[in-house]
């Protein structure tokens, strides 16, 4: 048996080391896609034009102003006279938030009496603007309370002390150049294993095989043993990447390696199951496209889990993305082991192991 | 434009006034990668000209007519079309001929009068013209009354009937038909023939390619292609000429002595069993041959097929196998038994009620029309189906509930070619040496012996794609007895390939027989039926007759019959049947 199935394995590895097209496809997925992607989709707001329309022009003024731009968030494009000037460059894009200062800004700052600046915000994309508004909020405060701080006695209240944990620099990247990673090796698994077992299908060798001795479940390992080795190797040059790209590797090694095998039985058990439902292997390869989105939308990858609703929340959790992704940025992200990864772990098995025996036995069923 | 006279080989052609040329090639030939598909192919077709490119499967036929039709470019060679040349002007060479490729080629969902409509708009044909066209066109193929129907719930007759409509409205004056009569019936095969001499009547040049040797007969001139190189171009009556004093007809008393000696021969190139006392022999050159068994030899008049044979001589291989241990006898130990088998697939019987048994060393040859049941009893015997109804046993063991035991003591060579295309020969073999589990010692000689045995030689390094279909065949034939097998199964195996692999791929398979191996085998040649000790003739799924060629005869009361003759009588003899029932 041992040898049947190695015969079998050994003829995927020579079939798919002879497809120059697919190695492409795969090295072009792990490595390409990837640094895209990550630098592509991060949702970090960066150098936002902003437009000043300064009435007051103090010294008071100008700090405020270079307090605005101080950060990467924002860069001065252009100082207006009047609003309606600004309102053209906000209408033609070229700025993305507009501030006007007052003319007694300056004066009544330095009284210590209260005062008011105008922001604009370009609202079209909500994601960008949100960010926008928070920051100029932020920094304005924060200015306040600087100039504040000599003239007036600390009024009471409550000061929120915010430290940012395993990601310091607030920037995206991490977050997404792992998740990346894991949808990756997630789609191969699915991939590979559907256009293998369908290409014998219409082939006609899957017929071939069947009047040999090979028994089914030797042909279903020898099926699906090399896509998990192919995308759990792929998943080499992505941490490569990922390095270059400044991401965190740290982590055990062997606990990946562990943790994603029980990640990739969902991905081969789909694969195995869109295979034995299709016939030719464009219909294989659409049913794994449109079997893969609904995933990677509830993955948490594309928006946060926690801003969706609650019904479909209970629909992420069903998503084995949504747990490989968990595991992966878990891992190399925060360090974590098998003590705080387990419930993910486990969550995998439960959603893998039904998808494994349902596929199995779809497969036994069509032998 | 160096119109150099002599060029073409067909000047002794000799009209009063030669016609314009619609297709001049010379040298042409395609390169996919490193492999030449087709090379050195010179031909000059005149306008009016129904021209025939004969060949088997993998002969470089459909690529010869990709490039005159201007959808492929030409890696060697100059070829002009309609005065076009192929590859400066491809577009316009497209626009003024009708191609019709291999299998279906129009749209399913559409009905006949969408399709025709389709066809005429994209080809600008004027209004005022298209209406006419198309009740004539519709008339001549008999498809006036489904103008309304789609497509796709067409027979495939009236499809291709179709598809040739769709490729006359435009009244190209260059037909290139791809294999028009592939997968058709007989009926719709000569309406399609008709609905052709009425355009060539119409002053239309035709070129068309067939692998049945016998459509070239209707050709004015043929061109016969082989591993991508010519054989001969000529009339059909020049291309007979060339081959004749090369075609006996033998008569004997004895057919074992005789084979035996035709076998030794080494001036003959293969032979045919007619009838129980008549073969046809082919010869490698025009010389009286002397064989002491023969009662009679005469020369026969040479079909298409023998010129074929006779014309691929020079390239073939002599890789006969020893023939030393033709002389066969089937022992009494049955290998396959099969009671009552009956196959439904919903409403649809594919196999009623079939009774048979096979011994060691025996060949059972399958015959039938397609859809009579022959495919779908191998799969069973196979273990590939459980029967609806009845039970078989192939060494013993029951298919349906030890079919592991079944797999392990078969062989299987399927209709379709189904080795893996991506890898080698070698790797091929390999696999299937290890998917039956010998042991790893034994590899190297077993699969030296498979291909010895399946006359195929492994220093041919390569993908398997990169293989001629006779070469293919083999290679699937080695796979297939790695293993030893009891029992081999093979499911239309000389289906595409030429006459002359078909006559040396059974040679083979008598060698296995006679050592012990029962051999079940469907075909839809006729003539191969000679080549197996009893025959099973299958219609609608039932097994009409069964028996050796002397006792079927003897039961339609028939003397010297052809195999035709016996088959069509037991077509004959069941309608009556039925008739007489209903």
């Amino acid at each position: 048996m041992l040898g049947r199935i190695a015969g079998l394995v050994g003829k995927e590895f020579s079939q798919m080391l002879r497809d120059p097209v697919m190695l492409f496809l795969i090295f072009w997925l792990t490595t390409a896609e990837v640094a895209m992607c990550t630098m592509a989709v991060g949702m970090d707001v960066k150098n936002l034009k902003l437009g000043l329309i300064d009435n007051d022009r103090t010294e008071i003024s100008r700090a405020f102003t270079r307090e605005l731009i101080s950060a990467d968030t924002f860069i001065q494009s252009g100082a207006f006279a009047s609003e309606r000037e600004a309102e053209a460059g906000l209408r033609k894009g070229v700025l993305d938030a507009v501030v006007e200062i007052p003319p007694d800004f300056g004066a009544r700052v330095a009284a210590g009496r209260q005062t008011s600046v105008g922001v604009v915000v370009d609202g079209s994309n909500a994601d960008v603007a949100s960010r926008a508004r928070a920051y100029i909020i932020e920094m304005t405060s924060r200015f306040a309370g600087e100039r504040s701080m000599g003239s007036m006695p600390m009024r009471a209240g409550v000061q929120p002390a915010v430290r940012v944990w395993y990601n310091p620099s607030l920037t995206n990247t991490n977050f997404i150049a792992l998740a990346m990673i894991a949808q990756a090796g997630f789609m191969l698994a699915v991939i590979l294993p559907a256009a293998g077992m369908v290409r014998e299908k219409q082939n006609g060798t899957l017929e071939q095989i069947r009047v040999t001795p090979i028994r089914a479940h030797e042909m279903f390992i020898g099926k699906i043993l090399p896509p998990v080795i192919i995308s759990t190797g792929a998943m080499l040059p992505s941490l490569l990447v990922a390095r270059v790209l400044n991401v965190p590797v740290s982590g055990s090694v062997v606990t990946f390696l562990a943790l994603n095998l029980v990640f990739l039985l969902s991905a081969v058990s789909i694969g195995v199951f869109v295979a034995t439902v299709t016939s030719t292997l464009q219909q294989a390869l659409l049913t794994s496209f449109f079997g893969l989105f609904p995933l990677l939308f509830l993955s948490g990858s594309v928006t946060p889990i926690e801003s969706m609703p609650q019904w479909l929340q209970i629909g992420a959790e069903a998503s084995p993305l949504r747990h490989g992704i968990a595991i992966v940025t878990g891992l190399f992200l925060k360090g974590a082991g098998m003590d705080e990864l387990w419930p993910h772990a486990a969550a995998l098995a439960a959603i893998g192991v039904p998808l494994f025996a349902l596929s199995w036995f779809l497969f036994r069923r069509q032998w | 434009m160096k119109n150099r006279p002599g060029r073409t080989g067909f000047r002794f052609q000799s009209r009063r006034v030669p016609l314009p040329l619609v297709i001049e090639a010379e040298g042409l030939g395609r390169r996919f990668g490193a492999r030449t598909v087709l090379e050195g192919v010179s031909i000059g077709v005149r306008q009016g000209e129904v021209f025939g490119v004969v060949g088997p499967d993998g002969a470089g036929k459909t690529t010869l007519l990709q490039i005159l039709a201007g959808i492929l470019r030409p890696s060697f060679g100059a070829c002009r079309v309609l005065g076009e040349d192929v590859r400066r002007r491809a577009d316009r060479v497209q626009a003024k001929v009708g191609y019709m490729s291999q299998g279906f080629s129009l749209y399913d969902q559409l009905t006949v009068a969408e399709n025709i409509s389709f066809a005429a708009g994209i080809r600008d044909v004027p209004k005022a013209a298209f209406a006419a066209r198309k009740t004539q066109l519709l008339n001549m193929a008999g498809l006036e009354r489904f103008e309304a129907r789609r497509e796709g719930a067409l027979s495939g007759g009236m499809r291709k009937k179709l598809a040739l409509c769709a490729n006359l409205i435009h009244e190209p004056p260059l037909l290139i038909l791809d294999e028009p009569s592939l997968g058709v019936d007989p009926l719709s095969r000569r309406e399609l023939w008709r609905m052709l001499e009425g355009a060539k009547a119409a002053g239309r040049s035709i070129i068309f390619a067939t692998s049945y040797m016998d459509e070239a007969d209707g050709s004015d001139r043929v061109l016969l292609l082989r591993d991508g190189r010519p054989l001969a171009i000529g009339s059909p009556a020049e291309l007979r000429t060339s081959a004749r004093q090369r075609v006996y007809r033998v008569t004997t008393a004895d057919p074992t002595a005789l084979e035996n000696q035709l076998t030794d021969s080494a001036a003959v190139l293969s032979f045919q069993k007619r009838t129980l006392g008549e073969y046809r022999v082919q010869l490698s050159e025009a010389a009286q041959p002397h064989f002491p068994a023969a009662k009679t030899a005469e020369i026969a008049e040479p079909t298409m097929e023998d010129v074929f044979t006779v014309a691929s001589a020079p390239l073939g291989r002599s890789s006969s196998p020893s023939a030393a241990s033709q002389n066969r006898a089937p022992s009494s130990e049955i290998l396959v038994a099969a009671q009552a088998i009956t196959q439904r697939f919903g409403d649809f019987v594919a196999v009623d009620d079939v009774s048979l048994e096979i011994k060691a060393g025996e060949v059972l040859g399958l015959l039938g029309p397609n859809g009579a049941g022959k495919t779908t009893l191998i799969r069973i015997l196979c273990g590939l189906l459980s029967p609806t109804e009845g039970r078989a046993q192939v060494a013993g063991f029951d298919v349906a509930r030890q079919s592991d035991q079944v797999r392990a003591t078969i062989g299987y060579v399927s209709q379709k070619f189904s080795l893996f295309t991506d890898l080698t020969s070698q790797e091929n073999l390999s696999f299937f040496t290890r998917a039956y589990g010998v042991a790893p010692a034994e590899v190297t000689s077993r699969i030296a012996w498979a291909c010895e045995r399946a006359g195929f030689h492994l220093g041919e390094e390569g993908l398997v794609r990169n293989l001629s279909s006779a070469l293919r065949q083999r290679l699937a034939l080695a796979c297939a007895i790695v293993h030893r097998p009891r029992v081999l199964f093979l499911d239309e195996p000389t289906s595409g390939v030429d006459p002359l692999s078909r006559f040396r791929f059974w040679r083979l398979i008598s060698t296995l027989a006679a050592e012990g191996v029962a051999v079940i085998v469907s075909t839809h040649y006729l003539e191969e039926a000679t080549y197996c000790d009893r025959l099973g003739l299958m219609m609608d799924g039932r097994m009409i007759a069964l028996g050796s060629l002397a006792m079927l005869e003897a039961e339609l009361g028939l003397k010297g019959a052809r195999v035709e003759d016996v088959f069509m009588g037991f077509i004959d003899r069941e309608r009556k049947k039925l008739t007489r029932a209903a």
